[in-house]
């Protein structure tokens, strides 16, 4: 097995509203593999775009990073200053944001925006060597050179997309953490893209965490990947297995309202919606949404347990479920 | 140039509206108030004749008053006959650039640095702490501010003096200390406008800087462990400048305006003050002169405002390739 | 960002909202736009001030000159004092807040009448009358309104209050024509106005009936912006001397001071006074138009 490069463990991120606390992460623990591709799925609100920005400690008041901790090939990067943790940014761990939109400063050069942070991270080259660094960085992302004198509103979706993968990746760091980032793309460019992110992070030899909604995409990218629900990580598991026997009665239906080409069945949505974040059901969150819940999901809530190698959920109805189909779920 | 040509023309057509032969009818208008109009009284209504007697028509009238316009030929004053129009406002127009320039531009760029700053959340405490007394000076007219200054700091700290450009009884001449005492006379009247517009800026950047931050550009670049000071400059106050460099220009007006009232409470030779000493003797030639050169010259700014702005933002005009 | 920063995940589930009564509306706009209520305490308070100034003052005359010795300081005969002049600056100042004020709202009660019909004309009916309404407008807003105001003004002969109150709304009408403009085309494109049309409604009624209450809100609140500029715009004018000499405002105060170098002689209750009050006209104006941010703005809206 590779080495873990991340830890996060019982990481917790609240906002504490006028209306009461939001309970965005709740005691969410998961290991990162070198190199691996790991995805982060759930609806929106579910919080997996909070724990993408904690693992870069950008939670902004009334967001408050509240416990846990955040292992960086074995340092607590929560313990770090703010000026230590400025510099494990980019170098370390590097976000890869929805490129398409308003990612890139409109008013400086392409250039600019590449080499600002290498710059900022005492990466001081000289003029001609900092030129070819562009150049190789944006051969990398498959763009020409003469992308680094253009500005973004020159470019289109895919390769301001291109572009932010080639500031990713430019201090080759750890873990890359792509947050949605080809939501805003044709399917056609998503694929050509993803594609790109692909090389460039086995080039670098960075572990990605794909943060997104869209389960077709994690079936091609991921490795792993583990389901968010309300705050809380309901399943973590290979991808294969996900897909072939999903543990969560949520991952199994998130799986379920993918359509595929084969069968030509009616789109099955999810019943009912996200809950309240400011008053959540008791017991298992998911609960008033489960075909399987009964009185001890409402009173007891399950903490998330290894239930075969490899494999983690926090269901009660695991074994109920199994029994029920097991084939499993498409 | 549309803007200079209708001010030109509701210039023109007002006063004829009355029917009456516009320049004996406010001749007799000064001659009433007692202010003494002088021997060219008679060479200025010949002169006024020749162009706009009624016996001329409307509309050569007009012609020949555009004519006159596009060479600066403002006509004679009735009050300071032989000087044109033209020859007093070039006597007072630098007196205003210098004072409106310098003070505008300052309280411009220091105001919405400080407007940036008050919103970057990692300013000190006690930058913000003293924003809300340049947030209250705004919403004092720079005029109004100017009479509390001119009483403390002329009257009784007696720091500076009270009226004028320069010591009365002084030849301007290019010297040290003449140009030292001009400096002491413009303290006043430019710290009158700073206060008080400083304040409007830093509201108008504090806004556009809490949007800017809010924008995608701004997580990534705090993503990408930026230095604080590269995202403030690079990223924020860079793109919260274009929107306030606009606001700049649409104020400019208000700007003027206010510049124009700081003069007269300051006696400051300026072409406020002109206005002002032109309204007193009904002098319409050097008022109608005064208001037509303002408005030329805020479209001028205007113009070039526009055209300066695509350097600044690469979207208005670069983007064809 | 979709995550609950934004604020709108956390949303409650839509209850029946209970009937308001006017007075609980009133009630419940003034809790949640507490600048509101502290606008008009100021504004109360400058009415009572003239109130004072009225009761206080023998004879309402003695706003004019040689009431009193000249250059007086405060005294229990004379509160404020008395200015160059011999003019009783209590009496002055007290009938000038009024009149100010009165003349604030004539001009902007002018400018945003003006302003409403040209606007639901332009934006409902479109075509050559829009485009001049909107030409006239971008040019006239580019033009400093003070200096067209001084052009008119020096056109007028024996200027008075009424005759300001007209200058002055021959600029104050340009902004919120653009304003109203706006909002009316925004509006224009809903549903209902799309119904409306279909039933069988013409024009005119559909502006008076449909588009008109719609906008109420926002025509008054763009009446305390507009009041406020024709405000400063009739004391910048009367600074010049271009305004009524014979009628008491605060800007005519000003424009002594400054014309008979009432600081520079060292008579502070000349200039304090009517500089107090013009900054308290403008602060309590300020707040309401806080106040009103909400009516203003349909974003805001929560009453909606």
């Amino acid at each position: 097995m590779k080495p873990i490069v991340l830890e996060v463990r019982n990481l917790k991120t609240y906002f504490h509203t006028p209306r009461g606390v939001v309970k965005a992460v709740d005691d969410v623990s998961f290991d990162l593999m070198q190199g691996e591709r790991f995805g982060l799925v759930g609806e929106s609100g579910s919080g997996k775009t909070t724990v993408a920005l904690s693992l870069l400690r950008m939670i902004k008041a009334p967001g408050q990073i509240e416990g846990g901790q955040l292992l960086l090939d074995g340092q607590d990067i929560l313990k770090l200053s703010d000026e230590e943790m400025r510099r494990i940014r980019l170098a370390g761990i590097a976000l890869v944001t929805q490129g398409a939109m308003n990612a890139l400063n409109p008013v400086i050069r392409v250039r600019e925006q590449l080499i600002d942070g290498i710059k900022d991270h005492d990466g001081n080259l000289s003029r001609e060597a900092m030129e070819a660094r562009v150049q190789e960085l944006l051969s990398g992302v498959d763009l020409i050179p003469q992308v680094a004198d253009m500005y973004a509103h020159q470019l289109s979706g895919g390769m301001k997309q291109r572009v932010c993968i080639a500031i990713g990746i430019c201090m080759r760091p750890k873990v890359i953490i792509a947050d949605e980032p080809t939501s805003a793309l044709d399917v056609v460019v998503q694929r050509r893209v993803m594609e790109t992110l692909r090389r460039a992070q086995e080039e670098v030899g960075a572990a990605v965490i794909l943060v997104g909604h869209d389960m077709g995409l994690m079936a091609q990218f991921v490795d792993r990947m583990a389901v968010m629900y309300a705050g809380k990580l309901v399943e973590v598991s290979p991808v294969r297995n996900v897909f072939q026997e999903p543990l969560h009665p949520y991952t199994e239906l998130l799986i379920d309202s993918v359509p595929t080409l084969t069968e030509k069945d009616v789109l099955k949505g999810i019943q009912g919606s996200m809950p309240s974040m400011l008053g959540l059901p008791s017991g298992c969150v998911f609960n008033p949404r489960c075909p399987y819940s009964d009185e001890s999901c409402v009173s007891t809530l399950q903490e998330t347990k290894e239930v075969e190698a490899g494999r983690w959920a926090a269901c009660h109805k695991i074994d109920a479920i199994r029994n029920l189909n097991p084939s499993g779920g498409v | 140039m549309l803007v200079v040509w209708s001010a030109a023309t509701i210039n023109f057509f007002l006063p004829r509206m009355s029917g009456r032969d516009p320049v004996r009818a406010r001749l007799a208008a000064q001659a009433m108030k007692g202010v003494s109009i002088g021997k060219g009284i008679d060479k200025i209504v010949e002169t006024y004749d020749k162009k706009f007697g009624l016996d001329v028509p409307l509309t050569q009238q007009y012609i020949n008053y555009l004519g006159d316009l596009t060479r600066f030929d403002l006509g004679p004053s009735f009050s300071r006959y032989p000087m044109t129009v033209s020859q007093l406002i070039g006597a007072t127009l630098p007196w205003t650039l210098g004072l409106l320039l310098t003070s505008t531009v300052f309280s411009f760029v220091f105001g919405s640095i400080f407007g940036a700053l008050v919103a970057w959340p990692s300013t000190p405490d006690w930058v913000r702490s003293i924003s809300p007394m340049f947030f209250a000076f705004s919403a004092i007219p720079y005029y109004l501010l100017g009479l509390f200054l001119l009483y403390f700091f002329a009257y009784t700290l007696k720091w500076f003096p009270g009226a004028g450009g320069y010591q009365l009884g002084t030849i301007p001449e290019p010297s040290l200390e003449f140009a030292i005492d001009v400096l002491k006379h413009s303290l006043l009247p430019a710290f009158s406008i700073i206060l008080s517009s400083l304040g409007f800026w830093a509201i108008g950047m504090r806004g556009t800087m809490i949007m800017v931050e809010g924008l995608d550009y701004m997580t990534l670049a705090e993503a990408k462990g930026l230095k604080g000071r590269t995202i403030l400059w690079k990223y924020g106050l860079r793109n919260a400048l274009l929107p306030q460099i606009t606001s700049f220009a649409l104020s400019l007006g208000f700007v003027v305006s206010g510049a124009v009232l700081v003069e007269i409470v300051f006696a400051y030779p300026g072409i406020g003050l002109l206005l002002f000493n032109s309204i007193k003797q009904t002098d319409f030639p050097v008022i109608q002169g005064i208001v037509l050169t303002l408005i030329g010259a805020i479209a001028t700014a205007t113009l070039i405002i526009d055209v300066g702005l695509p350097f600044l933002d690469p979207r208005i005009s670069r983007g064809d390739n | 960002m979709d995550d609950v920063k934004s604020g709108e995940v956390i949303e409650e589930p839509a209850t029946a909202r209970p009937r308001l009564t006017v007075r609980e509306e009133i009630v419940g706009y003034m809790q949640r736009n507490p600048t509101l209520p502290w606008g008009l305490w100021i504004l109360v308070g400058l009415l009572l001030f003239s109130l004072f100034a009225r009761l206080y003052v023998e004879d309402v005359e003695h706003y004019r000159p040689l009431s009193a010795g000249a250059f007086l300081s405060p005294s229990g005969e004379y509160p404020l004092g008395t200015d160059s002049h011999g003019r009783d600056l209590l009496a002055v100042n007290g009938l000038g807040v009024l009149n100010t004020l009165m003349l604030g709202l004539l001009a902007g009660l002018i400018g945003v009448g003006v302003a409403t019909v040209l606007a639901f004309m332009a934006a409902y009916y479109g075509g050559w009358l829009d485009a001049v309404v909107r030409l006239v407008v971008d040019v006239g807003l580019t033009i400093p309104s003070l200096l067209i105001m001084v052009l008119i003004a020096i056109a007028v002969q024996g200027i008075d209050l009424w005759m300001m109150a007209l200058v002055i709304s021959s600029t104050s009408w340009l902004w919120p024509t653009r304003t109203i403009r706006s909002q009316v085309l925004t509006l224009k494109e809903r549903a209902y106005v799309e119904v409306a049309r279909l039933s069988g409604m013409r024009g005119i009624e559909i502006i008076l009936k449909e588009l008109v209450p719609n906008l109420l809100p926002f025509i008054i609140a763009s009446l305390v912006t507009t009041t406020a500029s024709a405000i400063l715009a009739s004391i910048g004018l009367e600074a010049l001397g271009l305004g009524p000499p014979d009628d008491p405002t605060l800007g005519m105060t000003i424009h002594r001071v400054i014309t008979y170098g009432g600081v520079i002689m060292g008579s502070w209750w000349w200039w304090l006074a009517p500089t107090i009050l013009i900054t308290l006209v403008f602060i309590a104006l300020y707040l309401i138009n806080l106040g009103t941010d909400e009516l203003a703005n349909p974003t805001l809206r929560r009453t909606a």
